[in-house]
């Protein structure tokens, strides 16, 4: 009576055909899963890859690296590094200082560039840099760099502009003119040159008494006569954008090419000089974190896995039946209708005593008052007042009638229950005996 | 595809290696992609060598129907047609008001065996219900990873109306008993029947006294004489052959739910008790279940049948949100019965607005039959109309008391139509209304 359907091309889309008595297998093979989201699948692989490549092509999401070796954007410094190695030095572009060391290491006169935009070297270490190569190019390096290496120069201020050259450097008379973009330096006793406002009228000025300015782009130092240090302030001449302009060009090859080797050295923050988290942690920190995540990933599928699908089952409504009393409830008690509301409670007391007295379903209102007086010893008045004619003016009015309502009941019953006397006995029998409260058949009382 | 705890635990226990291999040269990311290639092996290896959910042959074997809060078992036997051992979970599942228990099970089927899967059904509703899915996983043998199909093995259970009722079923038939060979002369009335001559016992009505019958008895012969004589009294018996239709309404006013039951559960549970007093007093019982259309009927069962047939049909009924069509209930009731009848009415007498139709069709019953609305109250009524304690319960008794007060208005109605009224609370009416009955027949009413 059962039959399988493991062939996946016989369960193929099975038509909802459970109500007939075969067996049928509700999960869908493997085979049929990934042919089923197959097209997701593509889709989504697809918009990755081109998001990927999109990526990849814009270099949109990297930080653009000034200086950088590679950089083609407009603050790199690739073109004039390509320049200096088409005309036969030997670049090399480091990220750390032990790699720079290891890039001098040799007998050939070097060069070593040092630009750290992004401040990541310490006065420790820039001290450091201090004779490792014959020419020691500093571009826009910061005050406390330059103390560290005993340098006197001071930076000013940003600038921005053309200068003409002025002092005797011949790499500098070569450039003649150039386009500086950057942070212009004082030095006392390096040879300063570039000086701001040397293009303009005011050229004779002297760079001592200069203070004001935006101080000069390039300033040199003649230490013990074989290594030299160039601050280059117009870090702007080495970028890209501005190589080809005015004499930039010439500025930086004279000051880069003039050792056969070049040392190109960004600071990373691999030089931070105090201990990153990755090397406080011990090794295997990672991986287990790796590893933990990968149990949770585990955990999350064991757990995730459902038994089979989740079974739905139409249940009939439910319908209160107490929600037209309550909404009626509510209505008396917005509207304040306190007299409709005591009447519904005197209406149900007054029957209720009715009962209680066997005065049968038809009696009046003056019967029962009349009977209730007689069996409390109430007077008529009062009782009426209380049953019938007092208007509640409050709702404290209202809740203290209701009370009363509700004592007379419990002081009727308790009289009816406990002196079964002639007084009752006239209260009962004195209005015809139409109907018991509960119409009994007549031969209820043969029952045992 | 399903992975296991110990799946789980295999990857956490990674970090033993990993620790290890972290100074390898094979590194951090190494070690860490080693184990897990591991891992991903030893699953993949699992799921391979795991038994086919798939191939498994499932048969039901359910009993065809269960009390309302009784249970049963439901048994799946599981054929393992394979040459694998099939080991891993089962889940038979049923619809939620089925109860069913427990919802997983252990499952270990050997290569070519059977084995039984017995899940007990303990519903908490009546109708229908039916078994969805069963499902599957396979673990391999290792445990680490599993095959799961779902696989829809129809079949259902029938889950037949409680009849909790029951329980006062003896003692009114007790008092059934006493109706039969009673000789007080008040019961005999036009609906008693003669039965037999017995000897006087004290406490018999000397009025029964058969003096014909007892100068027969103490002139016959065999008879020594004397002073002592043998005093016959006539025996009077209920009438039997009488008919009771019991008109049961599935509209909307029975979809309300009283103390945790509906008004058509409380209406079945009075039906049931009234017929099997009926029944074996004697009488015709028939049964519609009915609102704009007739949901159910059982007509002409008597006995044991009777019972059998009225659960059955009942069973799967619920109400329906519809204005149940009184107009059309008289031609019912005379397609049912051409005699005078007792027509039990189960339907909730509310409001004068709800009942306008019951009360417009009434005299047209009661011009021929004896008939009877069995209305179920609400308790939380009397308790709202006791409730005095601030502002708002005692709007909220104001209203209950009206609302107790339109039921007794649209009984009243009803009693001056001819028709009679048993109220009573859920628990109360089926009793109530058998002892209505009980009291009919002691009265020759019927």
């Amino acid at each position: 009576m059962s039959q399988v359907t493991s062939a996946p091309a016989s369960a193929a889309p099975a038509p909802p055909t459970a109500e007939s008595l075969a067996t049928v297998v509700t999960t869908p093979t493997v085979r049929r899963v990934v042919r089923r989201s197959l097209y997701w699948g593509v889709a989504v692989a697809g918009l990755l890859g081109f998001g990927v490549l999109m990526v990849v092509l814009n270099g949109s999401g990297r930080e653009l690296a000034r200086w950088g070796a590679d950089e083609a954007a407009p603050v790199g410094s690739r073109a004039v590094l390509e320049v200096l190695r088409a005309e036969g030095i030997d670049v090399t572009a480091v990220g750390t200082l032990a790699d720079a060391r290891r890039a001098l290491a040799g007998d050939d006169p070097a060069t070593l560039a040092v630009g750290d935009p992004r401040l990541l070297l310490d006065a420790e270490r820039w001290g450091e840099l201090d004779g490792l190569a014959e020419h020691l190019v500093l571009l826009e390096p910061p005050l406390y760099g330059l103390d560290a290496l005993g340098l006197d120069a001071v930076p000013l201020r940003e600038f921005d502009l053309r200068v003409d050259v002025d002092c005797t450097l011949p790499l500098a008379q070569r450039a003649g003119t150039i386009d500086a973009t950057g942070v212009g330096y004082a030095s006392d006793s390096g040879s300063v040159c570039f000086t701001e406002g040397t293009g303009g009228p005011e050229s004779d000025e002297s760079e001592s008494e200069n203070q004001g300015s935006a101080g000069s782009a390039l300033v040199s130092y003649e230490l013990d006569g074989e290594s030299t240090v160039s601050v280059l302030g117009a870090g702007g001449a080495v970028q890209n954008d501005q190589i080809t302009q005015a004499g930039n060009a010439a500025l930086a090859l004279g000051l880069l090419g003039e050792h056969p080797r070049l040392v190109w050295y960004l600071p990373t923050p691999a030089d931070l000089t105090s201990p990153s988290l990755d090397e406080l942690t011990p090794g295997w920190v990672n991986p287990v974190a790796w590893l933990l995540l990968a149990t949770g990933l585990a955990a999350a599928v064991w757990r995730g896995r459902r038994l089979g699908p989740v079974v739905v089952e139409q249940l009939p409504v439910t319908v209160k039946t107490t929600e037209t009393m309550e909404g009626r409830a509510r209505l008396y008690a917005r509207d304040g209708a306190r007299l409709r509301a005591l009447d519904a409670l005197r209406v149900g007391t007054l029957r209720r005593l009715a009962d209680g007295l066997a005065l049968g379903r038809a009696s009046g209102v003056d019967d029962i008052v009349n009977a209730v007086a007689a069996i409390t010893g109430r007077s008529t008045d009062a009782l009426r007042t209380l049953l019938v004619d007092r208007e509640p003016d409050t709702d404290r009015e209202l809740v203290a009638l209701s009370d009363r309502l509700l004592e007379l009941e419990r002081e009727v019953l308790r009289r009816v229950a406990l002196d079964d006397t002639a007084d009752t006995a006239d209260a009962a029998g004195a209005p015809a005996p139409s109907d018991p409260p509960r119409p009994q058949p007549p031969t209820g009382r043969m029952d045992p | 595809m399903a992975v296991t705890g110990w799946f789980v635990l295999l990857v956490a226990l990674g970090v033993v290696p990993v620790v290890l291999l972290v100074d390898t040269p094979l590194g951090a990311v190494g070690a860490v992609a080693l184990w897990l290639l591991v891992c991903v092996l030893l699953a993949a290896l699992d799921l391979a060598l795991a038994a086919s959910p798939r191939a498994v042959r499932l048969e039901r074997d359910t009993p065809g129907s269960v009390r309302l809060t009784e249970s049963a078992r439901a048994t799946l036997l599981v054929t393992n047609p394979g040459r694998r051992t099939l080991r891993g979970i089962i889940r038979d599942a049923w619809e939620p008001s089925a109860g069913a228990s427990p919802r997983r099970q252990r499952l270990h089927v050997p290569p070519r065996e059977r084995r039984a899967v017995v899940t007990t059904l303990t519903p908490w509703r009546r109708g229908e219900r039916r078994a969805a899915i069963a499902t599957i996983r396979a673990l391999g043998p290792m445990r680490l990873a599993g095959r799961q199909a779902s696989i829809r093995v129809p079949g259902a259970i029938t889950v037949l109306p409680e009849f909790a009722s029951r329980k006062h079923l003896p003692s009114r038939l007790a008092k059934l008993r006493e109706l039969d060979g009673r000789t007080a002369v008040m019961v005999r009335g036009q609906g008693t029947e003669f039965d037999s001559l017995r000897e006087y016992v004290r406490g018999d009505d000397v009025r029964s006294i058969d003096w014909r019958a007892t100068a027969r008895r103490s002139g016959g012969p065999g008879r020594s004489g004397g002073p002592a004589q043998t005093l016959m009294v006539r025996t009077w018996r209920p009438e039997r052959d009488r008919h009771v239709v019991v008109i049961v309404d599935s509209g909307r006013t029975s979809a309300a739910r009283i103390a945790d039951e509906t008004r058509i559960d409380t209406a079945f549970e009075s039906t049931l008790l009234l017929s099997a007093l009926a029944d074996r007093a004697g009488d015709r019982v028939d049964v519609a279940v009915f609102d704009r259309r007739v949901r159910g009927r059982v007509q002409g069962a008597r006995g044991a049948e009777l019972l059998t047939r009225l659960v059955e049909t009942m069973a799967p009924i619920d109400p329906e949100l519809l204005e149940t069509d009184w107009s059309a209930v008289p031609s019912l009731v005379r397609s049912m019965t051409s005699q005078r009848a007792l027509v039990v009415l189960a339907t909730p007498l509310e409001s004068p607005g709800a009942t306008r139709s019951l009360l417009a069709m009434l005299p047209q019953l009661t011009a021929k039959h004896l008939v009877v609305v069995a209305s179920v109250t609400d308790p939380a009524l009397l308790e709202a109309a006791a409730d005095r304690s601030d502002r708002a319960s005692v709007y909220r008794a104001a209203a209950a008391e009206r609302a107790l007060l339109d039921a007794e208005r649209v009984g009243a109605a009803v009693r001056r139509l001819g028709g009679d009224v048993v109220a009573a609370a859920p628990l109360d009416l089926p009793p109530a209304l058998a002892d209505r009955y009980l009291a009919y027949k002691a009265a020759g009413r019927l």
